[in-house]
């Protein structure tokens, strides 16, 4: 500072050189970012369609089921409802995995045409922001294929982290254990301690129960949140990006920095 | 302040300004707009939320959620067998109850979807001038398309069939072959053995023969003189015996040692040929095997296009009959009157059903609560009563969140921000504004009403 004093002239300078050559990343343009309402987009004819379909289709099965599972041991209707489980998840990827796709493709069509880094979901933006919901719905509404952009999203400001990796860290995956077995163990001590009273006792009951389970909540839980939430804001910093949002609020583009903060929480 | 300091001033007033040809912001150059001009805000929701006046409501609808969920899986303790028993039987017809209004509302569902379905159907083929027996115009173009998928491929399995067929045929034919060639191969090379061996045992006859022939001529003659004694005609006669008997010994076992040799022999080729013929069926099943892959694949990559332009086709179709159903205002609302008519007359009945079964459960539990004197109580309507607090807390949460977001977007307006995010992860360069929204909240509750919740279950 003592430096920056005696020679504001050339500090200037150089603060508007630096200013001037900070990596386009910092620079970002804010009309960058879109979003689409993915509600909106379910709504549309074959969505529609294919959601009776996949209901009529559970319907159906949850028949057969009941029938497939009358006289059999726990085992084997355990057993049952797995291959019903499964015959219904693939019923489901048949029936709406061409149709995400064809969405998918013409959000990123949209989102290259509109110059767009990254594209959200409708549900994470308060203000702002470029709504591509109603050109999709257009798109996706044109006879014949729709085909995606040639090339990839420009680099984006927005990062994005996927929870799911981050849950099967050792750390987050043990205090999450934790807290369910306890919750599991508090849950059936409720059970027992509510028989036979009243109902101002179990209200009080619930609550005192209610309290363990949130200080149960801050002492297991709360250091791994903060530990994770830590990471995520120090590699965001590093990364000079904007903010970072969840892998499943995210619909195309932004910049992927999952193994950034699993490298960072170990 | 000096001219240095002046001049130094202006500098660093230009370096700002020349800072924003990295970042478009909206205040201009010389920073006149408001000071978060054109950057990325973010709000934390539930933090906002957990100092709204109404926090507190939602806090103790939650309890009693809780509370309700827990209570709706109770079940009484301390009773006789005879209440237990009767508790059961509630249980029963509880759940039978409970299937039978299931069925009953899935029936009544299929029977509006259905009856939709063919009024849709009817309405599109009037609309789009097709004759409205014909099962709809989009189930009509699907079924086109379908059957002539399906026609497509059964050709092309029928053509791979035959091929394999033909290919089968040709590889047990040469097997066949294989087989009399190395059978035949093996009856020679035994023929050619057991004719070596025969003409070996020949020579060793004549060899041993010969070696005993003059002792056995001495002994011929000496049995023709007449004058030898009996004992000394029995004892040459004997020995003439002995001999002959030898001889034969020596040959027998070389003719047994012979037969052996052969049979081994006769192993070993067998052996040979087994391992020959598997080998040449192995390869022959492998090109066989390489053959039909080359041949499924080519007629994948020459279905493939036809198939492609099949769908594009039909999906031309399909969009062009969308197209006009969708440009058509005049069917867009008698399709969306038949949706209408359609949907209340469901919830209407689905209403009354509801109502009777309610009452079918109530009247249950009074029944054997009477019976076993002790006061029951119907888990499921607990757990629907939960549900309706739920829903009830949803709806508030919902007009909180609105009305949060609605001061989000005045803070945004007024401080110029570009875009403001919730559920962020984690924060770089972004602003955090929701202090500002929080007190922007507190200010806003002591001159207007808070929301309410409606009480009316939401949806």
């Amino acid at each position: 500072m003592v430096w920056f004093h005696r020679t504001p002239g050339v500090a200037a300078i150089v603060l508007a050189l630096f200013l001037c050559f900070t990596p386009q990343v910092l620079a970002t343009d804010i009309s960058d970012i879109g979003f689409v309402d993915q509600s909106a987009l379910g709504q549309l004819g074959p969505f529609v369609a294919a959601q009776q379909e996949f209901a009529q289709y559970q319907r159906s099965l949850a028949q057969q089921f009941q029938a497939a599972i009358k006289g059999k041991t726990p085992a084997q209707q355990q057993q049952i409802y797995q291959t019903f489980n499964g015959q219904a998840a693939q019923r489901q990827r048949d029936l709406f995995g061409p149709l995400l796709g064809r969405a998918q493709a013409a959000i990123a069509s949209v989102a290259a045409n509109r110059g767009l880094s990254v594209v959200v979901d409708k549900t994470i933006v308060i203000y702002g922001g470029l709504d591509i919901t109603q050109d999709v719905i257009s798109m996706l509404n044109q006879p014949g294929p729709v085909l995606p952009p040639v090339n990839s999203p420009p680099p984006s400001a927005v990062g994005y982290v996927d929870q799911t990796q981050l849950d099967q860290q050792p750390k987050v995956k043990k205090a999450n254990d934790d807290f369910l077995a306890f919750r599991q163990t508090l849950a059936a001590q409720l059970e027992a301690q509510l028989r036979g009273k009243s109902a101002d006792q179990r209200a009080q009951i619930t609550t005192s129960f209610n309290s363990q389970l949130d200080a149960e909540q801050k002492k297991v839980l709360q250091p791994v949140i903060d530990s994770t939430n830590a990471a995520i804001a120090s590699v965001a910093k590093d990364k000079h990006l904007l903010l970072v949002i969840d892998a499943s609020n995210r619909v195309y583009g932004g910049t992927d920095v999952t193994a950034d903060v699993v490298k960072a929480l170990q | 302040m000096g001219t240095a300091s002046r001049v130094g001033a202006l500098l660093v007033a230009v370096a700002f300004g020349l800072s924003s040809c990295g970042h478009r912001a909206g205040g201009g150059l010389l920073g006149l707009g408001s000071p978060q001009a054109g950057s990325v805000g973010y709000v934390d929701i539930d933090a906002v939320v957990a100092v709204h006046p109404l926090h507190a409501q939602l806090q103790a609808m939650q309890d009693q959620i809780t509370l309700l969920q827990q209570e709706s899986s109770l079940q009484p303790t301390d009773m006789t067998a005879q209440q237990t028993a009767t508790y059961n039987q509630m249980q029963n017809e509880l759940s039978a109850a409970a299937t039978t209004f299931q069925a009953d509302l899935s029936a009544r569902r299929t029977y509006y979807e259905q009856k939709e379905a063919q009024a849709i159907s009817q309405l599109q083929a009037t609309t789009l001038g097709a004759n409205p027996d014909t099962g709809g115009v989009l189930g009509g173009l699907q079924q086109q398309f379908g059957s002539q998928a399906k026609a497509m491929q059964q050709e092309a399995f029928s053509t791979l069939n035959n091929y394999r067929n033909a290919l089968f045929k040709q590889d047990a034919d040469h097997l066949r072959n294989v087989q009399q060639l190395l059978a035949a191969d093996v009856r020679g090379k035994l023929a050619l053995r057991a004719s070596q061996l025969s003409t070996q045992e020949t020579q060793y006859q004549v060899g041993v023969v010969k070696a005993d022939q003059e002792q056995k001529l001495n002994l011929q003659a000496k049995l023709q003189d007449l004058a030898l004694s009996d004992k000394e005609r029995a004892q040459d006669n004997a020995q003439l015996q002995t001999i002959e008997q030898n001889e034969q010994a020596k040959i027998d076992a070389m003719k047994s040692r012979d037969n052996a040799q052969l049979a081994q022999y006769t192993k070993q080729l067998q052996a040979q040929a087994s391992t020959r013929y598997e080998a040449e069926r192995k390869a022959t099943q492998d090109a066989t095997q390489a053959k039909l892959v080359a041949r499924q694949k080519d007629v994948q990559t020459q279905m493939q296009p036809q198939l492609v332009a099949l769908n594009g086709k039909f999906q031309q179709q399909l969009n062009v009959v969308n197209q006009k159903l969708a440009n058509n205002p005049k069917y867009q609302a008698q399709a969306q009157s038949v949706h209408d008519q359609m949907q209340s007359g469901y919830v209407a009945e689905a209403s009354r059903a509801t109502t009777a079964y309610e009452a079918t459960r109530a009247a249950l539990v009074a029944k054997y609560s009477s019976i076993a004197h002790v006061q029951f109580q119907d888990n499921e309507a607990i757990s629907a009563q939960a549900d309706k607090v739920a829903a009830e807390r949803r709806d508030l949460y919902q007009k909180i969140v609105d009305q949060i977001a609605a001061q989000v977007q005045d803070v945004a307006r007024k401080d110029g921000f570009a875009v403001v995010l919730t559920s962020v992860r984690g924060a770089g360069s972004a602003i955090n504004v929701t202090d500002q929204v929080s007190k922007a909240l507190s200010a806003l509750q002591t001159t207007t009403a808070t929301p309410q919740a409606s009480g009316s279950g939401g949806s």
